[in-house]
């Protein structure tokens, strides 16, 4: 494994999703006993074209998170649950993704004290408020 | 647990085709001359652009405006919403349990529910899917969170399977059964996530909802919720529970976070039925189109069924009554389609439908924090020549 950190962050997030995709392809744990064929009778797998595009949405999206100080924390705690793509589509102000962070956290997300203010920099920093859009009410 | 399993099966029956079902076939068969002449030009229709990715991990894509010309979407191009992704690893043998405030639990095996439709519970009918976030990136909301869809997270499939009160009978609700809760084979990778719960009603639960095996006359596929899918005819698309494996009886709604929390208006009331809305499907915006006679035609849809849809082609001016096609469906969208005047220059397309119930679809939407139930009407700007 490559000792670049972030090298090997995305290196797991993509196992990660890798292993997910297999597993809906149902292309692994081949046990030679028909297990695979009869899980995709039970429920075919996503075409493999969707499955590529869908990889490579995901790798684009890392590719797309901004340089500085931050960014390796997203690629290794976020991008164990989400895509880049993900994140990268919301719009919060500091209180916004300060709770998202809190959230996350209490649901395990391997962040420490030391990584949450700097998340928080970099999320609010590029993917903050929108200051173009209309204002929304809250009402129903 | 007392389980009770029901050994006679007869996966392989084939259902015989109900009055019902020549209606269904009739009113897609309509619907699909109607698409095939309005993009075909008298010609073969083309074939619609892929799914939408939102969100490539869990997957979440969005059906293309094209697709949805057809009264009936392929699981191809039929959205894809996930909370946590489709699960990684099936049973060999899929099950499904109704446990909770029961007379005696029960289990139930595919082969059950499939033999249960075959002799006689079998429902076939076409259903539309909405996801209750679909319109929110059109809010442009300055803080959002979630997926920001466009218009396409909306679909209907043929969905056959057995009603949940057919398998709700055998367990015997108790009378403080009050809600149904499901439970799915769905995780998030990390295990301290809360699971993705939805409880309904008990008169939803006895009413329309539906366990769906096939879909579009096929094994539902895993991104769709395959081999067990809820389905609640009328109801955002987050009650219609994938991949199901429990049902569980209980006196109050469910505490889960994506139901306690999650899903919820300003208000503090739950996101739970569709509102009147309808999306134009031909032609697409920035098409070019020649002057003189123009064939829009789209689809409507609301949790009570669609009383009227109407087109204008001068953005709101004036309107004029689209033909709405086939008969109602319960649960099902209406294919529509309407031929209107336009002169060169550029048009505004724009399609407002009215429900049931008197419901008509607003010009903007009233936006909410959450980004849900946006109905504005569809805004399709064309190219006259």
């Amino acid at each position: 494994m490559s000792p670049d950190p972030r090298v090997r962050a995305i290196s797991l997030a993509l196992a990660v999703f890798a292993s997910t995709m297999a597993g809906c392809g149902g292309d692994t744990n081949r046990d030679g006993t028909g297990a695979d064929s009869a899980r995709a009778t039970l429920a075919p797998p996503p075409p493999a074209a969707l499955e590529t595009r869908m990889h490579e949405a995901d790798r684009a999206s890392i590719a797309a998170l901004p340089a500085g100080a931050g960014r390796d924390v997203v690629i290794a705690s976020c991008l164990t649950c989400h895509s880049a793509a993900m994140l990268q589509q919301q719009h919060k102000d500091s209180v916004g993704w300060d709770k998202t962070i809190t959230q996350m956290t209490t649901w395990g997300a391997p962040l420490t004290s030391a990584q949450q203010p700097v998340l928080l920099g970099y999320l609010v920093a590029h993917y903050g408020a929108r200051v173009d859009a209309p204002v929304a009410t809250t009402r129903r | 647990m007392n389980d009770e399993r029901h050994a006679d099966a007869h996966a392989n029956d084939s259902p015989r085709l109900t009055r019902r079902d020549l209606i269904i076939a009739g009113v897609a068969t309509a619907g699909a001359l109607v698409t095939s002449r309005v993009l075909g030009q008298g010609g073969p229709a083309p074939s619609p652009s892929g799914l939408v990715i939102r969100n490539p991990r869990a997957l979440d894509a969005e059906a293309p405006l094209d697709a949805l010309a057809s009264p009936i979407t392929a699981p191809e191009h039929f959205f894809v919403r996930s909370h946590f992704g489709a699960p990684t690893q099936l049973p060999l043998a899929w099950t499904l349990t109704v446990d909770g405030r029961v007379g005696r639990p029960v289990t139930y095996t595919l082969d059950d529910i499939r033999t249960l439709g075959a002799k006689g519970a079998l429902k076939a009918r076409p259903v539309t899917l909405e996801c209750a976030g679909n319109g929110r990136g059109v809010f442009r909301l300055p803080k959002t969170s979630g997926v920001q869809w466009e218009r396409g997270a909306v679909s209907t499939a043929t969905w056959t399977g057995v009603p949940l009160g057919r398998l709700l009978e055998r367990a015997g609700l108790t009378d403080d059964a009050h809600h149904l809760s499901m439970e799915a084979l769905d995780r998030a990778p990390l295990p301290t996530v809360p699971k993705f719960l939805r409880s309904i009603p008990r008169e939803v639960a006895l009413g329309d909802a539906f366990v769906a095996y096939e879909m579009n006359g096929r094994p539902i596929p895993l991104l769709h919720g395959g081999p067990l899918r809820l389905i609640v005819p009328g109801w955002f698309g987050m009650a219609s529970t994938k991949w199901l494996t429990h049902v569980h009886a209980t006196p109050v709604e469910s505490d889960n976070f994506f139901m306690s929390r999650g899903y919820r208006y300003a208000d503090g009331s739950g996101v739970t039925t569709m509102r009147p809305k309808s999306v134009i499907a031909s032609p697409l915006a920035e098409a070019h189109v020649p002057a003189g006679t123009l064939t829009v035609m789209g689809q409507a849809w609301s949790a009570t069924g669609i009383r009227a849809v109407d087109v204008s082609a001068n953005g709101g001016r004036s309107w004029r009554s689209a033909r709405l096609i086939g008969t109602e469906q319960p649960g099902a969208w209406r294919t529509w389609t309407v031929e209107v005047e336009v002169a060169a220059g550029a048009a505004t397309l724009m399609a407002r439908a009215t429900d049931a119930s008197g419901g008509v679809q607003p010009i903007a939407a009233t936006p909410n924090s959450g980004g849900y139930g946006n109905n504005s009407i569809h805004q399709v700007p064309v190219h006259v020549s």
